[in-house]
């Protein structure tokens, strides 16, 4: 069976370790990018009889690669072709978070996308519609607050159904169309 | 709740007529390139280089050479009269239209947002006159933790290794018929001594990193940015430099790792550099001991104007490193979110006390304990005398030996002594051991009380390892209040360290041909200024990398070198 | 520069504005659009730090804050 790699991706303070460290519990190896003097963290999760490595990127507000951690996040999205991306957003400040939703788009990435801190989205008075955001973007939305631990059985679902629907998971890589 | 809906094709953001149509003609262009085509989405790769992006160009026009560059110009050229020079805000601004219309399907807004439990905090914590007082307090508590509250648990982990560990470890080799053999002494003086030398900065960091979480997860550390950020853009540093400052006074260690606060490398590297000459808490033992000796009724104004100059020397030497290594690289913009307050989570405060605690572990042991085997093996070697390997009197050894070679490097300073060069070897490990070692080359009795315990077994060992637990906690949570500000500490008392001071005092006078006093202050300024310790070199090439870490050393002891210089010839020069 | 139009830095307390133009050299320029800071965007000067600098703006509802030396690169036009 081909290896399933997840990257997460989002803007700093979303709550993306929180997320991170709640799919992929003690399992987890801290190192560096290579050559890079940036933590590079990765994880395994099973889902069902898969195992899947979750890459968890730098948090970044754009791919547009200034610096270090946005480079690293950029070459690993368009380079090494995750199977998808969780892209984990703060609901509480959507649309400055949907911007680099925007970007993983173009840069064809295949999205999950975890509205997290909907707590806080909440206490605010901001009425979120998921299903809305679902069919404009073609991708699934769940809705979540990962410190409370609400939302994760519904992340982890979705990510089953994405790895096991189309057998191999996802769409070939672009690597292995051109080999 | 999950909205899934499969099968439908990602929606890309639509630029407007006139950019799809050159992204389209890009796309055409690009695809004809294969090395292009196979690394990158090309839709993709054309809006990158629309928006002008200098690396990704770079690595195209390498790729696909001149058609490449033709292309593009002329894509540039037709949508020059649209949009001017500003084809990139175009780009930025019509993807945020996009955004803009998801966000309203996403999200309805009220139509008078709440004053958040947020936003009040914000105003106390950024006011004009409460901020500065409130983000000192913070740094106060913080320094605390990492000095006064892990000491405790640093005596505790250092007596369990010199005492019952190293006990256990005689006992072990005399079973297997190797008791007093050179063996026994790599064991204990090398190895265990080694480990606990990484070790006992365990209780350190763990109360670094738990301050660091909660400063980092509460949302706090972007506002003590935002109010230090005018001071320390002064001195060309970034507002988040001030805790690795604040810290480096407790140890130099969990200073370089609290650099990682920082965004920009720059930042993290120049402020890296800086933190060492903030004066560490293992350096006051040495201040404390030479000022006895030499200025017993200044001793005070001494130590605290090492600790002047320490903040002093390292403004200057900022502003040398920005005019010379870091001259092309400008401060980062202070372009910086103020996240929303949160409740750190005790989950989340763990996790990263101890995945940051085991990857210090990870990188500083085998540094360390390599550092420790030789400085052993030094010791271990006679090279006069008839004393046996690892049985050899200090003065007969190779470390002694070595001292004496590289003494003459210290004698424009005053201090050109095989012993004190000795101290400075041994401090370079690390700092603690400075005043034991001038207690062994001057040859005076042990100064660290030689422990010939009674006899234990392996159960009242580990009794004892458990009682010392207990009572660092205890003693942990009774400098807890002294963290608000009530002391409870009693003073130390002083040791009598006559024979010592006399041998400390002819040595100096010695050595700087009968200014002993002015030797002896430029030999505190030399400890000041040159590396605080291995591990502090462990953890710079862990962070910065090796190249950083040598600029650090060396650096350090020519800064150290000279200072130490400018004070003895210069006070020389002024008739003292 | 039209009546209105002032620079970021310039705003009161509280103030109103809308992003016109931003300047400085390319890279801070798309690092400020990357954080919000459109043309046509609400911004308003919430907070100014104890020393007098940096600020602090409200933009696509979130807060930002930036030194004064960057913020008058912004021009923004009063409300």
């Amino acid at each position: 069976m081909r290896e399933v790699t997840i990257a997460l991706a989002g803007n700093p303070n979303v709550g993306k370790s929180t997320v991170f460290n709640a799919l992929t519990g003690m399992h987890q190896h801290v190192g560096n990018w290579p050559g890079k003097t940036v933590e590079r963290k990765e994880g395994r999760l099973i889902l069902g009889d898969r195992q899947i490595t979750v890459v968890d990127l730098p948090g970044t507000y754009s791919l547009a690669a200034r610096s270090l951690e946005e480079q690293i996040a950029r070459d690993f999205i368009v380079r090494e072709r995750p199977d998808a991306v969780v892209n984990v957003l703060d609901a509480a400040n959507l649309e400055r978070n949907l911007y680099l939703t925007a970007q993983l788009l173009e840069a064809e990435a295949r999205l999950v996308l975890a509205l997290n801190m909907a707590d806080v989205a909440a206490a605010r008075g901001l009425r979120l519609n998921p299903e809305a955001l679902a069919a404009a973007l073609g991708a699934p939305v769940v809705v979540m607050s990962a410190s409370k631990g609400q939302g994760l059985a519904e992340l982890k679902a979705t990510l089953r159904d994405l790895v096991t629907a189309s057998g191999r998971g996802v769409r070939p890589s672009l690597k292995e169309v051109a080999q | 709740m999950t909205a899934v809906t499969l099968a439908s094709p990602g929606a890309a953001v639509r630029y407007a007529p006139p950019i799809e149509t050159e992204l389209e003609r890009l796309v055409a262009a690009l695809g004809a390139i294969p090395a292009l085509a196979e690394r990158y989405p090309l839709r993709w790769l054309a809006v990158q280089l629309l928006e002008g992006d200098e690396h990704l160009l770079a690595e195209a026009e390498g790729l696909g050479g001149p058609a490449v560059t033709a292309a593009l110009a002329a894509s540039r050229e037709r949508l020059a009269p649209h949009y001017g020079e500003d084809l990139d805000v175009a780009l930025v601004d019509q993807r945020y239209r996009f955004v803009h219309t998801l966000a309203r399907q996403a999200l309805t807004r009220p139509a008078a947002p709440p004053l958040t439990l947020s936003d009040r905090i914000d105003r106390v914590v950024t006011h004009r006159w409460l901020g500065i007082p409130i983000f000192l307090a913070l740094m106060w508590v913080v320094f605390k933790l990492t000095t006064d509250v892990a000491a405790p648990f640093v005596d505790w982990v250092d007596a369990t290794l010199s005492g019952p560990v190293s006990g256990w470890a005689t006992a072990l080799l005399g079973a297997a018929g190797l008791g007093g053999s050179w063996l026994e002494s790599l064991l204990v003086d090398g190895v265990i001594a080694g480990v606990g030398g990484v070790l006992v900065f365990v209780p350190v960091l763990l109360a670094l990193y738990f301050a660091l979480a909660l400063l980092e997860d509460s949302g706090y550390m972007a506002r003590a940015a935002f109010v230090m950020d005018r001071l320390m853009h002064a001195l060309g540093l970034h507002g988040k430099s001030f805790l690795p400052m604040v810290v480096g006074f407790g140890c130099s260690v969990p200073a370089i790792y609290a650099t990682r606060t920082l965004d920009s490398r720059r930042d993290r590297i120049l402020t890296g550099l800086l933190v060492p000459f903030m004066s560490c808490s293992a350096r006051l033992p040495v201040y404390v001991l030479i000022a006895a000796i030499f200025f017993p009724a200044q001793a005070g104004l001494v130590i605290f104007g090492l600790y002047l100059t320490g903040i002093v020397v390292a403004i200057v030497i900022g502003m040398l490193l920005r005019r010379t290594l870091f001259r092309n690289q400008p401060p980062a913009p202070f372009v910086l979110e103020l996240p929303p307050y949160r409740l750190p989570t005790p989950r989340g405060v763990w996790r990263q006390m101890w995945e940051r605690t085991a990857a210090f572990l990870r990188k500083a042991t085998t540094i360390i304990l390599a550092t420790s085997i030789v400085v052993w093996l030094l010791l271990a070697l006679p090279v006069r005398g008839g004393g046996r390997f690892a049985d050899t009197p200090v003065e007969q050894s190779a470390f002694a030996a070595l001292s004496g070679a590289v003494a003459p490097v210290f004698a424009p300073l005053g201090f050109g002594g095989w012993e004190t060069s000795g101290a400075l070897l041994t401090g370079f490990v690390a700092k603690e051991v400075v005043v034991s070692t001038l207690g062994q080359t001057y040859a005076v009795a042990e100064l660290e009380e030689a422990a010939e315990a009674a006899p234990t077994n392996f159960g009242e060992d580990l009794l004892g390892i458990a009682g010392g637990l207990v009572s660092a906690t205890g003693d942990a949570l009774q400098v807890l209040p002294g963290v608000i500000g009530i002391t409870l500490e009693t003073p130390e008392e002083e040791t009598a360290l006559e024979g010592l001071a006399a041998a400390v005092r002819a040595g100096f006078e010695a050595s700087s041909g009968g200014h002993g006093a002015l030797a002896a202050l430029a030999f505190l300024v030399f400890v000041l200024l040159y590396t605080p310790c291995m591990t502090a070199v462990a953890a710079a090439r862990h962070e910065f990398g090796s190249r950083w870490m040598w600029v650090s050393i060396v650096g350090q002891f020519v800064v150290a070198w000279l200072a130490a210089l400018l004070v003895f010839q210069g006070g020389r020069l002024l008739g003292w | 520069m039209s009546v209105s139009e002032v620079t970021l830095d310039q705003l009161a307390r509280n103030q109103n504005a809308v992003v016109r133009r931003i300047g400085g050299d390319r890279e801070f320029r798309r690092r400020l659009l990357a954080m919000g800071l459109v043309p046509g965007e609400q911004v308003i000067l919430t907070a100014v730090a104890p020393l007098g600098d940096p600020i602090e703006v409200t933009v696509k509802g979130y807060r930002l804050s930036l030194r004064k030396e960057e913020a008058r690169l912004v021009v923004v036009e009063r409300a």
